[in-house]
């Protein structure tokens, strides 16, 4: 499947790779002009192969709190929870964005993802629940960096300052009736506008003129992967293999632990209970460099981890990524070598995350 | 390094129950990643609860907490490096 901007995309010379179904830009220009329009101006992003799927009728709360391991009930209309889909044994089958409608849920995932989701939820329906592939029903941009909650001033007023992270809101942009939403992974102001196909291509424009003030530019999705782990936001595709389990990945904060039952509580449960075997932490290399992933972590001669996800950060001017440590050593502040494929020892070094503050949080307008 | 993890494990918990605590989260211990995020998404705090979590890292680790020291306070593993970095913990 292609976007309703396919056209565009192509005229301006975009790299196309497949997500999921479909065929999306990956990049137009760089990935190092791509990140620094991110983190300094305003990237916008085509996002229409986004999974999108509608749940609705009476039992669809009771349903959707027993599929879900978050708190359906947190939610209330015009709210978004973030949280995960996990199967009987707690291994995670997708990471899940909900809004709540005034008719029904609107359930986001990544593009890869919605055929097992799909499948999922028609295996485990029950009750009076109705479940659609909403997928391109609408399409998706996404306005990413500091700059970006200027652009939105300028297309849906100044009162869109006040739409709180995790909230979404009906607007009018020149005429045009959108869902204005924000939330995001990449630390920095992200909103997602979903828009009638219809009025895709007018739409476009009108952001590409209103954010000129702002410097906009036009983004592939393969800057996405590193904007999202410099803020350890798991990446599915990239950090969960079926080997790493919610617990491992860190993603405690998508459980209500305190729910009655939802689908994969005992197996959590019972891993929490006995303790973590393993955690992902993130690292930066100290010295050497051409860590990869699969590479293999040691210290003091034994092996006690692997590499998971390695990239370059353009503002810490390393190498970083994401390390799967044996728990007794998972800890922040430690280091560890690792054999890289040239044969030479790099050495690494756990850190915290998020690995810096970016411009959005140390401005902290909204 | 041993020594150096139980310091951080020691901290890490002494925090997460401070957290817990003061601002009455339904959480154990264990429930809390240690990356997870303090605002927005994670634990979700809001601005009142930060007042809570600067006094309680105050009367906790004995150090004390700035304005501009509670912008990097953005996951329980960036308070534990601030309360390292300010020889806390070590009572």
């Amino acid at each position: 499947m292609n976007s309703y901007m396919k056209e565009y995309q192509v005229n301006n010379k975009a790299t196309f790779k497949k997500y999921g179904d479909w065929e999306m830009p990956s990049l137009y220009s760089s990935i190092e002009d791509e990140y620094k329009t991110c983190r300094e101006g305003v990237g916008l992003f085509d996002m229409s192969h986004l999974t999108q799927i509608a749940i609705s009728g009476d039992d669809a709360a009771e349903w959707l709190n027993k599929i879900c391991t978050g708190n359906i009930y947190s939610l209330s209309v015009v709210k978004i929870l973030n949280t995960s889909v996990c199967d009987q044994n707690g291994k995670l089958i997708a990471i899940v964005w909900i809004l709540q409608e005034e008719d029904k849920f609107l359930l986001i995932s990544d593009a890869q993802q919605k055929s097992k989701l799909i499948e999922w939820f028609n295996s485990n329906k029950s009750g009076k629940v109705n479940i659609e592939d909403a997928t391109g029903t609408k399409s998706v941009f996404t306005l990413i960096g500091p700059e970006a909650v200027n652009v939105m001033k300028e297309l849906a007023s100044e009162d869109v300052v006040g739409l709180p992270y995790c909230g979404f809101e009906q607007k009018q942009i020149e005429g045009i009736d959108v869902i204005v939403s924000r939330y995001g992974y990449t630390g920095e102001y992200e909103y997602k506008i979903f828009v009638d196909n219809d009025r895709v291509k007018n739409l476009w424009n009108i952001i590409l003129e209103k954010g000129q003030q702002s410097n906009i530019k036009v983004c592939g999705l393969d800057v996405m992967d590193l904007l999202m782990l410099e803020m350890k936001s798991i990446n599915h595709n990239l950090d969960l293999s079926n080997d790493i389990t919610i617990l491992q990945a860190g993603l405690h904060w998508m459980i209500q632990f305190r729910k009655d039952e939802f689908i994969g509580k005992s197996s959590i449960e019972q891993e929490r209970d006995k303790g973590l075997l393993k955690k992902l932490v993130c690292y930066i290399v100290e010295k050497g460099s051409s860590v990869n992933k699969e590479n293999v972590a040691s210290r003091d001669g034994k092996a006690v981890g692997k590499v998971i996800h390695a990239d370059f950060s353009f503002t810490l001017g390393k190498e970083i990524g994401l390390v799967l440590l044996d728990e007794a050593v998972a800890w922040v502040g430690q280091e560890f070598s690792v054999k890289t494929e040239k044969g030479d020892d790099a050495l690494i070094r756990t850190v915290s995350a998020p690995l810096f503050i970016t411009k959005t949080v140390s401005s902290a307008r909204y | 390094m041993l020594a150096e993890i139980e310091k951080r494990k020691n901290i890490t918990e002494r925090l997460k129950k401070m957290l817990i605590e003061r601002l009455r989260l339904p959480l154990k211990v264990n429930e809390i990643a240690d990356d997870s995020p303090l605002f927005g998404l994670g634990l979700g705090l809001d601005s009142v609860d930060t007042l809570e979590l600067v006094v309680g890292i105050e009367q906790e680790f004995h150090i004390s907490v700035s304005d501009d020291d509670m912008q990097i306070f953005r996951s329980v593993n960036t308070v534990v490096d601030f309360i390292i970095e300010k020889g806390g913990g070590n009572e």
